[in-house]
């Protein structure tokens, strides 16, 4: 499958994006993230949700998590919630506080990384043994290379074919389980958008959530373009290997009461930071021996040899990598000043992935030459110029 | 006879103490200065001061501190981070440091060592080495364990026997905040390859793993900081004429929580055990 | 009673300063000849190297200033650093001259047993004569970082041993107005701060 690369119209992110690059006054994100609002300040809507999680009353908020958990808690021990957990900090913490904490007994499912590090399957070891029956599930490799090379060619993201499992997974098997309580860590669109729409929502309906996440295209969709374009042959997979991609049907989930991604971050006030001292402490979890790279943190995304591209082709893409979303949500935090935020962005943002890249080139089966095509081919102008032989951003963060 | 060194680290973000794990996270655990003179005043031998982003930021900004403690406070202070010259070198010797610490710098110019050796004396620098294990052998880091030097931590040693330092000062950056305890056999292997003192940190988490240090390594002394940090902090729980900065990660500080993994020992219960056990400490 | 804190520019003028505030004394931080001449004391402090602290204090023209001081009978005490340079010679990089109030050398400490060089950390002393009650007791720890000893000819001007290993050396030095610390004072908490207003009350006297 040599075929030369050319772009359909799958992704439907980027088209989107303004075409004028303001940066948020207070942290550093910038309008080019899908998704995010700016009022006339120039503040970003994750920063007034920040502002807003300081007057939320907490208390109240942790008699209704108790509230819920005493309903949905197992009256014979058996499995009553769901925590997909990759054997992060975070999932970790919501894991190990529903357990120990609430009484809970969570199952904690885990959809494999596009490559396991070896601190990540140290994690997960570590969360498991501090006492978890977790479900991993790895999907089908070879049909799992080749949609990860339509996704990064189709959509700026091999890590694409990780979310579609990542999303899917857990909601499939909480309606075969019988599970109707699927609990995740943080709203990843309250946190690092600010989204109003899910301000004092206690859960995001699966209506709701069906329809977001895929970049603006189904999974069938994909892998009809996928078949008639080259990228999969029939004999790759068979019905059963794509169950866990695709999304359940509505129907199941509202049979067995599943409401849809309740978050824990409504229930108690989200700080990643501190969800890494509490896992150094119970879980066992370590901190990454090698920085990551794209960012300064050590304690953030580290299962996932591959993780790194994604972040890359988002920084090519929307011109804001990893380093960007750490720096702003600490800024938002109030643990780093603004001014750090630029200097750890001047050191880490944009930064290559070089460690895992040739890893990467044979697992998608491409040269160098070709990732850089379809890495240049997903520059926006508006964003990036060229200076001689480096590109850079037209409009730097300051 | 000499004794055995109880020494603490501090580690500085801006106006605040702060302690991680694995030299990662900053959470805020109090006042520097107030730390400081505690300390002292519970006999400490010596205090070991890190700015922890001064390699961000490319300067140290412990000045206004190192001044202020070393009023009050008559023991030894080793200050480091960002020391990247003779001139950084020189202003902290004025504002009251005793001892510099070094790492970053000397492991990308290791004459820089000597230089500073020559004009300071080789006794007041120290060399900070920051351990991390991969693939069974220990390697250098730097920039608060950000960063990798490619340099093992041995050959890096046999480097500075040459160059010449007064003493090392190496954090084993995997137990760091842990209080899971120490890398002896490391830390053996490092003493059949040099004579210079070595100060070990990285890992207190009781009593029992100090004098197991010190009876099992030759090492000079032990920095800790997990260990009385969060056993001291609670001292200052009551006070509320500390005014707390809110910058920084404040929550667990303000959570009033105690560590549940940390023993509960004083510094001076700590010496007595030690000298009970024949570890000879200044009481 | 008006100290002069002599400046060389390599020292931690800061700490000695401080105790010597602490204590409640007057001073002033010099390498002016005028100064050190009006002043009742001198302190010498040290932290450095032999050759650069002498080559320090030729080029601010206070070599000949200090030994014509002391030689006056002017109290002086000479901390670390300062303490060696009291002695005929330093062999520290190279041989040089010291100050010859005290005769004797200035030597590296012995690489025997495999004890590590420099000395650094707390360690007693040893009562070497009368005199040394009134300085120190014999519980205390005081604050040692040095790689070199000093070796007085005259054992009487020991005040004080201190054993490194099995190496015996002469931490303290007390010669009618002469008074030496290999140790650091002003570092060493509560003995050290004792130390020193003893050493201050018993210079007031001379």
């Amino acid at each position: 499958m040599q075929k030369k690369f050319k772009k359909s119209n799958l992704e439907q992110q980027v088209s989107h994006i303004p075409k004028k690059v303001i940066w948020c006054k207070k942290c550093l994100i910038s309008n080019q993230r899908p998704r995010i609002m700016f009022d006339s300040n120039g503040i970003c809507s994750a920063c007034k949700y920040a502002e807003y999680k300081n007057e939320i009353n907490w208390d109240k908020r942790h008699d209704e998590l108790k509230r819920l958990l005493d309903k949905h808690r197992s009256k014979n021990a058996n499995w009553d919630v769901l925590v997909p957990s990759s054997g992060g900090k975070d999932s970790g913490y919501v894991a190990h506080q529903l357990k120990y904490k609430y009484g809970m007994n969570p199952l904690t499912v885990t959809w494999s990384p596009l490559s396991y590090t070896d601190i990540g399957r140290e994690n997960l070891q570590s969360k498991i043994d501090s006492g978890f029956t977790n479900l991993l599930c790895t999907p089908n490799g070879i049909f799992q290379k080749k949609l990860a090379r339509l996704c990064f060619e189709q959509l700026g993201d091999a890590f694409h074919v990780f979310v579609l499992g990542q999303i899917n997974y857990p909601f499939q098997l909480a309606a075969k389980l019988g599970i109707e309580l699927v609990f995740y860590g943080e709203n990843g669109e309250l946190e690092y958008a600010g989204d109003p729409k899910y301000v004092d929502r206690p859960y995001k309906p699966s209506e709701e959530w069906l329809t977001q996440h895929f970049k603006g295209t189904s999974f069938k969709n994909l892998l009809k373009y996928g078949l008639n374009n080259g990228y999969l042959n029939k004999s790759d997979f068979t019905e059963g290997d794509l169950t866990f991609y695709d999304s359940p049907d509505l129907k199941e989930l509202k049979k067995n009461k599943i409401k849809g991604k309740y978050f824990f971050s409504y229930f108690k006030k989200w700080i990643p930071q501190e969800n890494f001292y509490y896992c150094a402490e119970n879980t066992g979890f370590k901190a990454n021996p090698i920085r990551t790279e794209g960012s300064y943190s050590k304690y953030s995304s580290l299962d996932d040899k591959f993780d790194g591209f994604h972040y890359y082709l988002r920084f090519i893409k929307f011109g804001l990598g990893r380093c960007v979303e750490e720096v702003s949500h600490e800024i938002r935090d109030k643990h780093i000043t603004r001014e750090e935020g630029l200097a750890l962005m001047k050191q880490y943002e944009g930064e290559f992935p070089k460690k895992y890249y040739q890893e990467f080139l044979q697992y998608l089966n491409i040269s160098d030459k070709q990732f850089w095509n379809v890495v240049d081919s997903w520059r926006p102008k508006h964003l990036w110029k060229k200076e001689g032989k480096k590109w850079k951003l037209k409009f730097p963060p300051k | 006879m000499k004794c055995k060194r109880i020494i603490s680290k501090l580690e500085i973000k801006g106006p605040n103490l702060v302690k991680g794990v694995n030299l990662e996270g900053m959470r805020v655990l109090g006042k520097p200065d107030e730390f400081s003179k505690l300390y002292y005043r519970e006999n400490i031998d010596e205090l070991y001061y890190q700015d922890t982003v001064a390699s961000l930021y490319g300067r140290n900004s412990l000045y206004n501190l190192i001044e202020k403690v070393s009023k009050d406070i008559f023991i030894p202070l080793c200050v480091g981070g960002g020391v990247k010259n003779l001139k950084d070198i020189y202003n902290l010797l004025k504002v009251g440091a005793d001892k510099i610490s070094i790492n970053k710098q000397a492991l990308k110019k290791p004459n820089f060592v000597y230089e500073a050796s020559q004009k300071f004396g080789k006794a007041n620098i120290c060399i900070s080495i920051e351990a991390i294990k991969s693939e069974n052998e220990y390697y250098c880091f730097f920039d608060n364990g950000r960063n990798f030097s490619n340099i093992k931590v041995l050959d890096w040693i046999k480097n500075i026997n040459q160059i010449g330092a007064g003493e090392i000062c190496l954090t084993f950056v995997d137990s760091d905040g842990t209080g899971k305890g120490f890398d002896l056999d490391f830390i053996n292997k490092i003493e059949k390859i040099t004579n210079i003192p070595i100060v070990i940190h990285g890992g207190a988490g009781n009593k029992k793993q100090v004098l197991e240090l010190f009876k099992k390594t030759k090492c000079d002394g032990v920095s800790i900081s997990s260990l009385f940090h969060y056993n001291y902090m609670l001292q200052f729980n009551n006070d509320s004429d500390i005014k707390y900065s809110d910058e920084g990660n404040v929550d667990f500080l303000m959570s009033k929580t105690k560590s549940k993994k940390i023993e509960s020992i004083k510094i001076n219960n700590l010496k007595k055990f030690l000298t009970k056990q024949k570890i000879n400490c200044r009481i | 009673m008006k100290i002069s804190i002599i400046d060389l520019e390599v020292s931690n003028l800061y700490s000695i300063t401080n105790a010597v505030k602490y204590l409640d004394y007057n001073y002033v931080v010099s390498s002016s000849k005028n100064e050190i001449d009006n002043s009742d004391c001198i302190i010498l402090p040290g932290v450095g190297s032999f050759p650069y602290a002498i080559s320090q204090l030729k080029k601010k023209n206070i070599y000949q200033t200090l030994i014509k001081n002391v030689k006056n009978g002017k109290p002086i005490i000479g901390i670390c650093l300062g303490f060696q340079l009291l002695f005929s010679n330093g062999q520290e990089f190279k041989n040089t001259n010291g100050l010859n109030l005290i005769k004797g050398s200035v030597k590296l400490l012995p690489k025997k047993n495999n004890l590590p060089i420099p000395h650094v950390g707390w360690n007693n002393l040893i009562k070497s004569n009368k005199k040394s009650i009134s300085f120190f007791n014999n519980k205390d720890n005081f604050y040692f970082v040095h790689s070199y000893y000093a070796e007085p000819d005259d054992k009487k001007v020991c005040l004080s041993y201190t054993k490194y290993g099995n190496f015996k050396f002469c931490s303290s030095i007390l010669s009618e107005n002469i008074f030496g610390f290999q140790f650091h004072p002003e570092k060493s908490g509560r003995a050290g701060l004792n130390l020193l207003s003893n050493t201050l009350k018993n210079a007031k006297k001379i």
